[in-house]
């Protein structure tokens, strides 16, 4: 049952994922991103006050959830980002997810799992007090909500200097019409051309082929993996150590790939 | 549409009063704008005035439009300024990069979620370990190996300890 921890989060991150795109249309993405904090922060006490399996267990899904409700950070980044910038943007993703798992390899070489929770859970604090002070995305108060065009622009202000500002504020009044002509084409018609099925395949392809390479298997078991292998790596490093040098070497990896 | 063609005018009558006297803010304001709007924001706008699914051909054919780069050289000859078509700063990229790092906290909870177990799972199964995921004892794999001596199944059928992992366990064992 043990694989049960691990597998708990993937599990239950699809669900979080379908949730958040609904729920972050109608209450916009800063607040679905402060939202996403507070599961976590629940998860992460659960298993500092854990004292049966099954709390660990409950944790695990809690925290699978608000780890699909992550996907609003993307589309909040792609939102804001000046077309130029906005693949380097976005190809942030993966770093930020390789710092994390590389500060648990690190909280890993000092402390017991019950320390990192307590670690965590206080990051999980810190970042809501971040994202509280950014602005909310300026393309879903002109999308989604009428008659907040002031506020977009005041949003626009807070990420744009004062001269792009207005030239900013017409793209996004273009990117209206062109969301609503979208949305009046079925979803049928829309799949058939070759611009929309051909990336959809290509994406499916790619991430078939990422999940199939296993490179998921060892972050999840990392520690288990390295004692399966056993010997020693030399010098003073053992499991944990291993383990930083991989988390350490996926992050520079990413960094150099995202650059 | 309204907005391209206003543009274009703006361009035109830039161009007409060069002999006399031009405010080169205005025409760098003007200028810029035409910069900003891209390919991919313009070509769509004109496929939805007159877009259906039946002619879908005609208008993914390619139009003329009014870029930059076709309007910027003839004003760049005309008026003798310093002309700068970058007008996002340093400071627009390093804005956007904060905000999005600022967002990206919630990726990095993500993170540190997926490696969790990592360290998670071997510290539970410690014999020191509180709390401590059993993996001899009542654990379902321990029962399953017992089942897979069929002499055991009759008498496992008939206790109570019977549940769906350990009867999905027994049947992938029998397989």
């Amino acid at each position: 049952m043990e694989f049960l921890s691990a597998s708990l989060v993937t599990i239950f991150l699809p669900i979080g994922a379908f949730i958040i795109g609904p729920l972050m249309d109608s209450f916009g993405r800063k607040r679905m991103a402060l939202v996403t904090c507070v599961p976590f922060f629940v998860s992460w006490t659960i298993v500092a006050l854990a004292t049966n399996v099954w709390h660990i267990y409950l944790a695990r899904i809690v925290a699978g959830i608000s780890a699909g409700f992550t996907t609003v950070s993307l589309i909040y980044v792609a939102e804001i980002a000046h077309p130029q910038y906005r693949p380097m943007l976005l190809s942030f993703n993966s770093v930020f997810v390789s710092f994390g798992i590389l500060l648990t390899s690190v909280c890993g070489l000092f402390f017991d799992w019950r320390t990192i929770a307590v670690v965590n859970g206080a990051a999980s604090v810190l970042s809501f007090l971040i994202i509280l002070l950014i602005p909310e995305s300026f393309l879903w108060l002109l999308h989604f909500k009428s008659g907040r065009s002031l506020e977009a622009e005041k949003a626009i202000s807070r990420i744009y200097t004062s001269k792009v500002v207005k030239c900013e504020y017409e793209r996004s009044m273009q990117c209206k019409v062109k969301g609503d002509t979208v949305k009046q084409l079925s979803l049928w018609v829309y799949l058939r051309r070759p611009k929309v099925y051909k990336p959809v395949l290509v994406l499916i392809a790619v991430f078939f082929f990422q999940q199939i390479s296993g490179g998921y298997v060892i972050i999840f078991y990392a520690i288990n993996f390295f004692l399966k292998i056993g010997g020693n790596f030399g010098g003073q490093i053992d499991e944990y150590g291993a383990m930083l040098l991989l988390g350490v070497l996926r992050f520079f990896i990413s960094l150099i790939s995202a650059s | 549409m309204k907005m391209e063609s206003s543009k274009s005018h703006s361009i035109e009558s830039a161009k007409i009063s060069v002999n006399g006297n031009i405010d080169a803010n205005y025409v760098r304001q003007h200028t810029l704008s035409i910069h900003y709007e891209d390919r991919d924001a313009t070509e769509p706008l004109k496929k939805s005035i007159k877009h259906s699914d039946h002619n879908e051909v005609e208008s993914d054919r390619p139009q003329k439009d009014i870029s930059w780069k076709s309007a910027m050289p003839q004003v760049e000859n005309r008026i003798n300024f310093n002309f700068t078509p970058v007008s996002r700063t340093l400071y627009d990229l390093l804005c956007q990069i904060l905000v999005s790092c600022a967002i990206y906290l919630i990726v990095i909870q993500a993170g540190i979620n997926m490696s969790y177990s990592a360290i998670l799972l071997p510290q539970l199964a410690d014999r020191g370990s509180p709390i401590r995921i059993d993996r001899d004892e009542a654990s379902w794999i321990g029962e399953s190996n017992k089942l897979i001596s069929r002499y055991n199944v009759n008498s496992y059928l008939m206790s109570n300890e019977w549940n769906f992992y350990q009867l999905a366990w027994w049947r992938y064992s029998c397989r």
